[in-house]
């Protein structure tokens, strides 16, 4: 197993304690807050609270988007960092006779992670489960198949529609239950993709208040149902760099081969080449990569042309992107983990780019 | 208190309520025995792998659809959380994602090295769900293992209103184990008490969709007393007539063969056996559901029950 020796030796070789550059309350804040795509404002509340001591200037647009922004009217070139607030859930579409809820996913979901789950439904948060029939009334040779959709339901007890009525309404978004959690030597939480980039960009405009450049954190709505909300943000603020801090998939899992892993955990913060929606900027990685190397950072490549997100639509909007992400296992369900240290070094690569950005721009502004 | 308490090699534990019948010519002293299992379902370690990952086999009829992603705790020397792997969607091709993987291809995630897995998990060492209990709407309770904690719940309701209740015939209340893995301890507990009269008290399936209308019983309604050739039927019969006589909710299931319960495990006990179970849904998934006046109710039949059971006992003629 190369991922562990990689892991037990960085632990011995180097002296990054897990935590130092994100705040583990951060972390967990941001786990426990619900965010389903559309309902995002309770998790763009806690960012602003979080986040105002290190900005100028902070607004939420028409979408729901929330803007952070430090000398944007400064010259230079102006960067963007970029989280998503919402998370996958789902929403309720129909209330049945009987009392039971019927959903649809918001978002990506692989549908065999339901069954059995509690669940909060709607903005007061009701207790509920997805209910799954007993497996004695399955014939055994078909106990191998998946539960489908419309074999799923919610059930809040209530014992009819009318019950059902008083507490939720179709339209309902329906989120994991949340507590976050220690699971070994990792975090594990609900809603990591994206909270854990967002308390990265947080880590980021803490250790670099002192900077002098134009930067923007954007924490954008509706990603997970088409990357919507950092259209509208693209389009707005017109960076010339925006970094996509994401989490992505870390497979490094029994049964799976090392060339299908993706991403492990242990071995820093992953940087894409390409993704389903966007050819990273060659010259962005470069000098994200350079930053690692001279910030001694350990980084990995996503090693897989999967996925979207924000950074596709940054990059139809004319500047640079790259995407930076987090490995996670288990990502778009009830709990993912990752590793901290991961977290840590993530934020102290952005956080030399950032640096040497503004190297760079204070050379060329004064000669 | 009861007035004796008693427990098997195999885990098995009772407790009796001494009576004030007087015994017969053979200097017997009737006895009715209450059983619940103490048994809920779960998972087993049976290997360490490397990376903090561990190979697991079911205890019981887990149900599969509903263990993927779940959060667990392994009682190892000290309790282990750790996830229930999961591979990513990009992986896996739309099909795949219709079919659950088999025992043999699970695995745990508990995110600790190997070295220090080793020091605190072991090959045969026990695993649960962790699902905190919550209380729904309209009473309803949702947690792990309420097969058959809710049950055994019903069961202590009755021992705590028995201990100031005066009754004829001398009434075990027993905690047995190993009913998920094929009805065992019930067995070994009948041998050894050899009652006149056992009830078993479980759980049966609610009303939910999947479940048939003729295989349901309905949740917040009441106890199920099931009616079938395996159950005795004038104790069957005695029972329900003390229910409506008392004006308790009762609810009729019928059941053509094996009732899956350790009611269907008595054969070889020669007593009459009457099975009533609590109307649960999403039955061995980790949020298991009931209503907790139906546990009550439960309760208040067996006190019932343990009241009468000289009356039900004459009126049907059941002694031997």
């Amino acid at each position: 197993m190369r991922s562990i020796d990689a892991r037990i030796f960085r632990r011995e070789g180097r002296v990054v304690c897990a935590f130092d550059w994100v705040d583990r309350g951060w972390l967990e804040q941001l786990c426990a807050v619900r965010g389903v795509s559309g309902d995002e404002s309770r998790v763009a509340d806690l960012v602003w609270a979080l986040g105002r001591p290190f900005i100028d200037v902070g607004h939420r647009d028409a979408m729901g988007n929330l803007i952070l922004m430090r000398h944007w009217d400064r010259p230079g070139p102006r960067l963007v960092l970029c989280a998503h607030l919402d998370e996958v859930g789902l929403i309720i579409t129909h209330i049945d006779d009987d009392g039971w809820l019927r959903f649809e996913p918001v978002g990506g979901m692989d549908l065999r992670l339901l069954p059995g789950v509690a669940v909060r439904v709607g903005a007061g948060g009701i207790s509920g489960v997805i209910a799954s029939p007993p497996i004695h009334l399955v014939p055994s040779t078909e106990r191998d198949q998946a539960l489908a959709l419309d074999d799923l339901r919610i059930d809040i007890g209530a014992s009819d529609r009318a019950a059902a009525e008083r507490r939720v309404e179709v339209g309902d978004v329906v989120c994991f239950t949340r507590s976050p959690m220690d699971i070994g030597e990792c975090f594990a939480g609900c809603a990591l993709d994206d909270r854990a980039g967002i308390a990265a960009i947080l880590g980021v405009l803490r250790a670099t208040r002192d900077l002098a450049l134009p930067v923007a954190a954007a924490f954008t709505v509706q990603e997970e149902i088409g990357t919507r909300g950092a259209a509208a943000v693209a389009a707005a603020l017109q960076p010339d760099v925006a970094v996509v801090v994401e989490t992505t998939t870390a497979a490094d899992l029994p049964g799976v081969p090392a060339h299908r892993r993706v991403t492990r955990l242990g071995q820093g913060p992953a940087i894409t080449i390409q993704d389903g929606g966007m050819i990273a900027s060659g010259d962005l990685v470069r000098e994200l990569v350079a930053a690692a190397r001279m910030a001694e950072v350990p980084f990995q490549w996503k090693e897989s042309v999967s996925g979207g997100t924000d950074g596709a639509r940054f990059a139809r909007a004319g500047g640079q992107s790259a995407v930076v992400s987090l490995p996670c296992r288990y990502l778009h369900a009830p709990m993912g983990l990752l590793y901290p240290e991961d977290l840590d070094q993530e934020v102290r690569l952005l956080v030399r780019w950032l640096e040497d950005r503004a190297a760079v721009w204070e050379r060329a502004v004064n000669g | 208190m009861v007035d004796e308490v008693g427990a098997d090699a195999l885990g098995n534990t009772w407790g009796i309520f001494r009576g004030a019948d007087a015994p017969n010519a053979e200097g017997h002293r009737p006895l009715l025995a209450m059983g619940a299992h103490l048994d809920v379902i779960g998972l087993v370690v049976t290997r360490l792998l490397p990376g903090g990952f561990l190979r697991v086999a079911p205890i019981g009829g887990i149900d599969r659809r509903a263990l993927l992603g779940q959060c667990v705790i392994v009682e190892g020397r000290r309790p282990v959380p750790a996830v229930v792997c999961t591979v990513p969607p990009h992986l896996t091709a739309a099909q795949e994602r219709t079919r659950l993987p088999s025992f043999d291809d699970l695995a745990l995630d508990t995110g600790l090295w190997r070295a220090e897995l080793q020091g605190c998990v072991a090959v045969g060492d026990r695993i649960h769900f962790v699902v905190d209990p919550v209380e729904l709407c309209d009473g309803r309770l949702v947690a792990p293992g309420l097969d058959n904690r809710a049950g055994v719940a019903a069961l202590h309701e009755a021992v705590r209103q028995l201990e100031r209740i005066r009754l004829g015939w001398d009434v075990a209340v027993v905690a047995n184990v190993q009913e998920e893995v094929g009805l065992r301890g019930i067995a070994a507990v009948s041998r050894r008490l050899a009652p006149d009269v056992v009830v078993i008290v479980d759980v049966g399936f609610g009303d939910q969709p999947g479940v048939p209308e003729h295989q349901r019983a309905i949740v917040g309604k009441g106890p199920v007393l099931a009616i079938g050739p395996s159950l005795h039927g004038p104790l069957t019969r005695g029972i329900l007539r003390l229910a409506r006589r008392l004006d308790m909710p009762i609810q009729r299931e019928a059941v053509a063969g094996a009732s899956g319960t350790d009611a269907w495990a008595l054969a070889a006990a020669g007593a009459p056996v009457a099975l009533i179970s609590i109307p649960l849904r999403s039955m061995h998934t980790p949020v298991e559901m009931v209503a907790l006046s139906d546990v009550a109710a439960t309760g208040r039949l067996l006190v019932a029950l343990a009241q009468e059971i000289g009356e039900v006992d004459r009126c049907q003629d059941l002694s031997p």
